[in-house]
């Protein structure tokens, strides 16, 4: 049985309205308040609700009554859980909240020497190096390493001591990284000085740590433009802190890559794979989504763009993700063409070197990753460029023409510049335990601290 | 039960930002009769996400944030009798924005909130209004008051005004418009 509150849903009632060709507008009231302040006249304050909670914690009474506690004056607290933007909440609670405590686990952990303290200088190294990219970078996840709570639910002031992210942080190095890492070299190798990439902007769309991994190896010749909207959290559904981990191993690499590489560098937006990622559970992971926030068609042609090159994970999963399907939409009436590289067309070569074909040219890459597996096939890339679509295996870079599709994040029309996306009405949501009345929030409705959970597992055992 | 008022009013070129005025008039008119906390809070973060991606054509602006009650009470009357008045609003079309020819048209859209004291809300937005005197006029700022808006927790919230004006495109306020005594609190943003 789960406990409910027993007063109505708080509700804003609309009492003036003006509808007019030169206004609109509307005044609504907050009947809740409007009923129920008398009852709660004698809350002092936030520390004295959350007291209040902890007690009632404590308690551990059963049955409906334990949707409610007592303020000062014998009146009840309602629990009511609502959404909130799961960004906002970890923003004003810290990066872990819900789940203060619980540690972040990391495969391939590097163990080369790290200092944290790097950390901070996060969002200036890895942002791009070019002024004209600069606007599209988003900085969200580089930003959480050594952002601090604002304030603590007022439901949870006795849970764990809050953990700074880049003290729970430590850089991985993975096989899948080593190989995102040498196939970005490889492309890097193919864009570098050929004039056909000069009006180029590559998308890399790939898991997080290869996405990063896959950067890195690029950054000698493309400009990163990061665009990783979300934190890291314990439970999270996207394991971005994976992706912030691969970042702090190959930070020193691109400050490095930023100076170094030639200015006019074109760019290279890079995201995560894994940002739409499904889940159902609500109750025990935070969704901590996001989706893709690249340029408009007309701002990459603003940005000299006549092509976008699309990396995808392999020749099956190749094609945008959904939050993408609008934006692409709008890159044919923009003229900029697509064209879709399966990063997996990238492979390990053999060890010794072999002769180029006549038709494609010499290389001077010596890898250890070439297009299509050899120095012999590493110059294809631009001959299976110019070639039409049909001919070519899935595994090849070819053109693309994208095509209308309806979903959840996308409305089968072209994208433009400042459109409303759509997207599911919890996407990017958690759901928090709010005091009905007050609006006190008191944690996260996954949080293994909060009141509101532990009396739930005590009405379900009664 | 003690009272803060938060309200901002910025002044948008319609030109500039052809998609907002539908986003903003969309925001209002989706709003039930009888609307929950949340409903609410997403349509406020439609309208708030909206102007944050149009914030290059938001030309002027004013905001307030008082936690003095009476002034509190008092305030958010003067700001819902800009809608209830309809002051500001034009009595005839001033015909559609056109970039190419013709003076440009203007929308402006109010964002006022009568929220409880004290409340996490309250907090939120005192926090987010202490603004440097010599800032209050920056469009950045604006940015981060926009942005910020989605601290607000509606339950803590007695009462909220929202209104756009023109609701019509061709209805679009003009530079005489604004010139106009009934928008002088509107200063241009820096």
């Amino acid at each position: 049985m789960q406990s409910k509150p027993s007063q109505p849903q708080a509700t804003f009632t609309r009492r003036e309205a003006v509808d007019k060709p030169g206004i609109i507008g509307a005044r609504w009231w907050n009947e809740s308040i409007a009923t129920q302040v008398p009852r709660r006249q004698a809350m002092t304050g936030l520390l004295a609700l959350g007291g209040v909670l902890a007690a009632m914690a404590a308690i551990g009474t059963c049955g409906a009554v334990l949707s409610k506690s007592s303020s000062g004056d014998g009146s009840p607290v309602d629990v009511d859980f609502q959404q909130r933007g799961a960004l906002d909440m970890q923003n004003e609670y810290g990066w872990s909240f819900g789940a203060t405590g619980e540690k972040l686990v990391f495969d391939g952990q590097s163990m080369q020497a790290f200092d944290s303290s790097a950390l901070s200088q996060m969002t200036d190294e890895l942002a791009p190096a070019e002024p004209q990219h600069a606007p599209w970078f988003v900085p969200t996840m580089f930003q959480s390493p050594t952002a601090l709570p604002k304030s603590i639910p007022a439901g949870e002031a006795t849970a764990t001591p809050f953990v700074p992210l880049r003290d729970a942080l430590v850089p991985i190095s993975t096989p899948a990284m080593e190989t995102a890492f040498q196939q970005g070299k490889a492309l890097a190798s193919l864009l570098g000085d050929d004039p056909r990439a000069k009006d180029v902007s590559v998308v890399v769309d790939l898991p997080g740590p290869e996405a990063v991994a896959f950067a890195a190896g690029a950054a000698s010749v493309l400009d990163p433009v990061f665009l990783f909207d979300n934190w890291p959290h314990p439970r999270g559904v996207v394991p971005a802190h994976l992706t912030l981990a691969a970042a702090a191993y190959y930070q020193p690499l691109f400050a490095k890559a930023k100076t170094a590489r030639p200015k006019g560098a074109r760019p290279m937006f890079v995201l995560d794979r894994k940002r739409l990622a499904s889940y159902t559970d609500d109750a025990s992971q935070f969704d901590n989504r996001h989706t893709a926030r690249l340029p408009s068609a007309s701002n990459l042609a603003g940005l000299g763009t006549k092509t976008i090159l699309y990396v995808a994970p392999n020749a099956v999963d190749r094609e945008p993700l959904d939050d993408l399907a609008d934006d692409f939409l709008a890159f044919a009436p923009a003229n900029i063409g697509v064209k879709l590289l399966p990063v997996t067309a990238f492979e390990l070569g053999p060890a010794a070197p072999v002769s180029p074909t006549a038709d494609a040219g010499p290389t001077s890459w010596s890898g250890p990753y070439f297009y299509g597996g050899s120095s012999a096939t590493h110059p294809r890339f631009w001959t299976h460029w110019s070639a039409p679509a049909g001919g070519l295996s899935m595994n090849e870079v070819q053109a693309y023409t994208p095509a209308a599709r309806v979903t959840p994040f996308s409305s089968g029309t072209p994208a433009h510049a400042n459109a409303v996306r759509p997207r599911p009405a919890s996407f990017g949501m958690v759901p928090v335990a709010v005091a009905v009345g007050t609006g006190v929030i008191l944690g996260a409705k996954l949080s293994r601290s909060g009141s509101w959970n532990r009396t739930y597992g005590a009405s379900s055992g009664s | 039960m003690e009272s803060s008022i938060f309200a901002i009013e910025v002044a948008a070129r319609l030109d500039r930002a052809p998609n907002l005025l539908p986003v903003l008039r969309s925001a209002i008119t989706d709003h039930p009769q009888a609307v929950g906390l949340h409903q609410k809070w997403l349509l406020y973060k439609r309208a708030s996400d909206a102007l944050l991606g149009s914030l290059g054509a938001i030309e002027r602006g004013c905001w307030d944030y008082f936690d003095d009650h009476a002034r509190a009470e008092k305030d958010f009357e003067m700001w819902l009798r800009g809608m209830t008045a309809e002051e500001g609003a034009r009595r005839q079309p001033s015909g559609r924005p056109d970039p190419y020819r013709g003076e440009p048209r203007y929308l402006t859209f109010t964002m006022t909130f009568l929220v409880v004291r004290p409340s996490p809300t309250d907090t939120a937005l005192s926090r987010l209004c202490d603004i440097p005197e010599q800032h209050l006029w920056r469009r950045d700022v604006f940015g981060r008051l926009l942005g910020g808006m989605s601290a607000v927790n509606f339950a803590s919230v007695k009462s909220d005004v929202m209104y756009l004006i023109p609701r019509d495109d061709d209805w679009g306020l003009t530079v005489d418009d604004l010139a106009q005594d009934e928008f002088h609190y509107l200063r241009v943003l820096q």
